[in-house]
């Protein structure tokens, strides 16, 4: 499992003033973090006045994930098929504006790993998607008036197929 | 999605395949605006590896109108059973190339794709003799780009003469880069051929054409590939002529424009077919360069500057006639080819893992249909200057509906 107990833990705030301790060695993925440690700003709890608690907990669920280290090599095999089990299951999610918020949560704490995780997911949905879809989805006002619409489709008509 | 910074919107789309973000750019002004962007351009072609779609081209007479016209159509590969493969051409060309017959009836023109450059395809026309102007088009944005005229006598042919089309990704700008020689000069007097060699580089965005200093080492002739920021053709096999009959290649930079020398690849299997090495052939294979012998046909692509081999046919499935390997057609290295025999055309899919070639039926005869392997990029040249435009799609389907098979059939 992860790192000693003797690990330093690491107190974090989310924006609706949930606290979450966290040990320090599985924080030090977030750049963000990493560099308020190192500039000795993390005497009190960090507050991150960006990320929900909802989101914290799930950003903190992905980082612990992702601090155990395996034991050998055969173990490392395992593991990191595990991982890669671990992070197809971790994007699905039910609710798209979810996706969003990890998204915004990762770039924000600089957790590149998880930042290339979520945008590939994001990137993923759309790719199977039809136009009225990806808005719907989305949530995304067509602005489009129907003669700008139909000429921005006769541009691309062949991408309709 | 209003709230993500736009560094991190680039990023998601530039792992989004082309074609879908080509549709997608009607989902709202914002987003059309950010996959129009340059920026994304070049980050995606960075990013996403994708499977090329395979367009299918073909000439287009219509005496009524007095037009001559390349329609292109998108194609797919369907499969059929658990290894057969059958390729259909989607109905109605997605695309029509119209130009203007000239009013003399006896002038011939013809319109020639003289190989392809970051999902763009270069287009030639020539009168018969000499080619007269050059163009490109970009099938996936429908964008279509003439260069000016150009000031030297092009021969139609290009037995010892080519043009290519490069990106030079350090600044971003594409160049057209032309090999030829100012004056017709015999093979036999390499001096006066070096004399009369020239380079002429055309910037896309300015309006002439300019002439180099450096030239290549030889006469060059056929398709230009364009792979790792470099143009590659093979030199001319009148101009040099090699112990084993095969052909060095010559590579220019586009972004130094430099020249240089590429041996051939060694052959690994004995002659088998009786053709000359003027049927050798580059390819574009997946963004590399591929070597296609054509008396053993062995198929070799360039990493490094070394000649690695992808694969050889066997003796037994290689049909008569003329073969042109047109491109690969997945991720695999599966390749498409064009056999031509007894004036027919047919093509083949073949299986580099099994060693199978497939029949695959595409089109009627006598059209002189042909197949590029489109990259699906999404590079754009909109807005280079007024000599880019957007083209439309013309009502055309009536008119070539005559190239379908509706019933494609396969053998093995």
């Amino acid at each position: 499992m992860s790192s000693s107990s003797s690990s330093k833990m690491i107190e974090l705030r989310s924006s609706d003033g949930e606290t979450f301790h966290v040990e320090e060695t599985v924080v030090l993925q977030s750049e963000t973090i990493k560099q308020m440690i190192d500039d000795d700003c993390a005497n009190a709890a960090i507050p991150l006045p960006n990320v929900t608690s909802m989101t914290l907990a799930k950003v903190i669920e992905y980082i612990k994930k992702h601090a155990e280290k395996p034991k050998d090599d055969d173990d490392k095999k395992v593991a990191e098929e595990d991982l890669k089990k671990f992070d197809a299951e971790f994007v699905k999610v039910d609710q798209e504006s979810m996706l969003f918020d990890l998204v915004r949560a990762a770039n924000y704490l600089n957790i590149k790993s998880l930042l290339d995780l979520t945008c590939q997911a994001v990137a993923d949905s759309i790719k199977d998607l039809s136009v009225e879809e990806v808005r719907k989805k989305f949530n995304i006002q067509n602005d489009f008036t129907p003669e700008e619409e139909a000429k921005v489709r006769k541009e691309n008509a062949w991408a309709f197929d | 999605m209003d709230r993500i910074p736009s560094s991190i919107i680039f990023d998601i789309f530039s792992r989004v395949p082309a074609r879908c973000l080509a549709r997608s750019r009607c989902v709202s002004k914002i987003w059309c605006k950010y996959i129009d962007d340059r920026y994304l351009t070049i980050i995606h072609d960075k990013r996403v590896v994708e499977e090329p779609t395979p367009i299918l081209y073909h000439y287009h007479i219509s005496i009524k109108k007095r037009t001559l016209s390349l329609c292109f159509h998108v194609s797919e590969f369907k499969q059929v059973g658990t290894t057969h493969l059958v390729f259909e051409p989607k109905k109605g060309p997605f695309l029509e190339f119209l130009r203007k017959r000239p009013p003399c009836g006896s002038s011939i023109r013809r319109i020639e794709a003289q190989g392809s450059c970051n999902g763009l395809i270069c287009l030639s026309q020539d009168d018969g003799y000499v080619i007269t102007s050059l163009a490109v088009l970009h099938p996936l944005r429908k964008e279509y780009y003439e260069l000016p005229p150009f000031p030297l006598h092009f021969e139609k042919h290009m037995r010892r003469e080519s043009c290519g089309l490069g990106f030079d990704a350090f600044t971003n700008t594409w160049k057209m880069v032309c090999v030829l020689l100012k004056a017709y000069t015999p093979p036999d007097k390499p001096d006066m051929v070096m004399k009369n060699l020239c380079t002429m580089v055309h910037v896309f965005g300015t309006n002439s054409w300019r002439e180099i200093p450096q030239v290549s080492s030889y006469p060059v002739t056929g398709k230009a590939v364009f792979a790792n920021g470099c143009l590659h053709w093979l030199v001319s096999h009148i101009d040099m002529k090699t112990e084993d009959g095969g052909r060095e290649v010559i590579w220019f930079d586009v972004n130094k424009e430099e020249f240089g020398l590429i041996k051939r690849p060694k052959r690994m299997c004995d002659l088998w077919r009786n053709y000359s090495c003027y049927y050798d052939q580059l390819v574009d294979l997946n963004g590399e360069v591929g070597y296609v012998c054509s008396r053993t046909m062995e198929v070799w692509v360039l990493k490094q500057k070394e000649w690695v081999p992808h694969c050889w046919f066997e003796k037994y499935i290689i049909p008569d006639g003329y073969i042109e390997v047109l491109g690969c057609w997945n991720k695999d290295g599966d390749m498409l080819i064009k056999n031509l025999a007894d004036g027919r055309y047919a093509f083949f899919v073949y299986n580099r893992k099994s060693g199978v070639l497939h029949n695959t039926n595409v089109a009627g005869a006598g059209l002189c249909p042909d197949i590029f392997m489109y990259p699906n990029s999404l590079s754009s040249i909109r807005g280079i200057n007024t000599n880019s435009f957007s083209v439309r799609k013309t009502g055309v389907k009536k008119s070539c509906h005559n190239i379908y098979t509706t019933n494609p059939s396969h053998m093995s």
